[in-house]
């Protein structure tokens, strides 16, 4: 994949483009230190170490790559921090949801099921809500999100289907509630 | 009749190539419960990216500006080419100094071969030798600390841009994600979608399997005061559209353009109709034909063809 853009930094433009490569890492910085002032620094210092680290990359994804260097970058802040709390620190259950008034994601989907989502999202490991962000959103393939996480793909594979398990008992239960209240 | 696994529905959703073509779709065709088990299926999908795209805060609009910048200025850097100079070096000093051994080495031979008592000649060419090694050695490492220094100037001052940037936010952004369906309320993937305002395209992008674009950042206008309508004080400025289109199916323009100043962005739902009619479009590349205020721009040619 080479970037077509072309006005670029051509060290990485080999590599995609790197915007698309910047919105991932930005999330990513996010979703693993929750503080908005963390993400411009620490992505660009992800970038700058992906530059300084281009002659052991052996090709593959390189936005795996990126994103293991990311990880390393947010973790080794975190634990500088010693602030880090797998189980608490992310809260996926978004007061905006609770609210009545009328919103866009009402036409997707029903605050109910967001609820449930975030609910199961709160409920998982750090390093799965990690996986799930790479495979739900940035269509990461099982092998690119191994590299990138430092696990074999199978293992990837079975945290995945293990999450998406317990959303759908989630959505289960709801429904066969809503069945017994109507009966 | 056996009904599917979420495990394949699942691996259907993910497009997993493994898959045998078209059975899912068959199956689904004959059997209400697995359609609707699939639809809960998709609809916890669209939620999962739902809830973790909408933890996401907006970059600011000039972040990718910045790190361009950033990487442009570190490349180009003398801490950047000391960087390239010192990898040199280090890969180079091996070779070095198995070459000083066997020209010592050589040396030593020859003196000895011609019977001259030089060990105090040898160990002088020896020492100075060494002396070379040790002041590119004395090179490596000083160009470490140094390399280190300038390096972590670039950062701060990146930093502190980025800080003031980002903290300053004086641009509001609007965020936009669109959401695409067919007409029985399926997601569609693959479909174009553009957000167009005053004439210009701002922000592209390509539904994915649940239907839901990737969320469109929008600088606003300076001001970020929103009128509600139309006054004497505030006249309209233009017109915003968004337009989606997908090889087999009708393109939609909806003048009904929902931004939001939250981060998770607002999603548009836009609906669209399978078409008849084969639209094909081939891009010829053109000749260079004209050119604007001395920059040269390419024209091509666009050959549509319509059959019904």
């Amino acid at each position: 994949m080479h970037c077509v853009q072309g006005d670029c930094n051509e060290s990485f433009c080999t590599y995609g483009c790197i915007r698309e490569h910047a919105v991932i890492v930005r999330n990513l910085v996010y979703h693993i230190t929750r503080n908005v002032n963390d993400i411009e620094d620490v992505t660009q210092e992800v970038f700058l170490k992906a530059y300084q680290a281009l002659n052991t990359f052996r090709g593959g994804s390189f936005r795996a790559f990126l994103v293991r260097i990311t990880r390393n970058q947010c973790y080794d802040l975190l634990r500088q921090r010693r602030t880090r709390n797998d189980s608490t620190c992310v809260e996926y259950v978004d007061e905006a949801w609770a609210s009545n008034a009328p919103g866009p994601e009402d036409v997707l989907v029903n605050q109910e099921l967001l609820r449930e989502a975030g609910t199961m999202l709160q409920q998982l490991k750090a390093v799965d809500r990690e996986i799930m962000l790479l495979r739900h959103v940035y269509q990461f393939s099982y092998d690119e999100i191994a590299t990138a996480v430092g696990m074999r793909a199978g293992a990837v594979r079975t945290r995945v289907a293990r999450a998406r398990q317990k959303l759908m008992e989630l959505m289960e239960g709801r429904e066969k509630n809503e069945t017994s209240q109507l009966g | 009749m056996r009904h599917l696994s979420w495990d394949e529905m699942w691996s259907y959703m993910d497009a997993d190539p493994s898959n045998e073509p078209g059975l899912v779709e068959e199956h689904i065709s004959q059997c209400p419960s697995c359609a609707a088990k699939l639809r809960m299926a998709q609809e916890a999908s669209g939620a999962v990216t739902h809830v973790l795209r909408m933890h996401t805060p907006p970059s600011s609009p000039d972040a990718d500006a910045r790190l361009l910048q950033t990487l442009s200025g570190v490349t180009s850097s003398p801490s950047s080419r000391a960087l390239r100079r010192r990898r040199y070096r280090i890969q180079l000093y091996p070779v070095f100094g198995a070459a000083a051994v066997v020209f010592i080495a050589g040396i030593g031979t020859y003196l000895m071969h011609m019977g001259l008592a030089g060990r105090s000649t040898a160990s002088s060419g020896t020492s100075s030798m060494a002396t070379s090694a040790a002041s590119s050695a004395s090179n490596v490492t000083a160009m470490s600390p140094k390399g280190k220094q300038d390096h972590a100037a670039a950062v701060a001052t990146k930093q502190a841009a980025a800080q003031t940037g980002y903290a300053g936010a004086a641009v509001p952004t609007a965020t936009l994600s669109v959401h695409i369906q067919s007409s029985s309320g399926h997601p569609l993937s693959g479909v174009n979608v553009a957000f167009i305002a005053n004439g210009q395209i701002l922000a592209t992008g390509t539904t994915k399997p649940n239907g839901l674009t990737d969320v469109f950042y929008l600088p606003l206008p300076g001001d970020p005061t929103i009128h509600p309508s139309p006054g004497p004080t505030n006249s309209a400025t233009g017109t915003a559209a968004l337009v989606a289109w997908k090889a087999g199916y009708q393109p939609v323009v909806s003048y009904e353009v929902g931004l939001s100043l939250r981060p998770s962005g607002s999603i548009q739902t836009l609906t669209m109709n399978h078409s008849q009619m084969t639209n094909a479009v081939q891009v010829l590349p053109g000749q260079l034909t004209a050119s604007s205020q001395g920059e040269a721009f390419k024209l091509y040619q666009w050959v549509s063809g319509l059959t019904h």
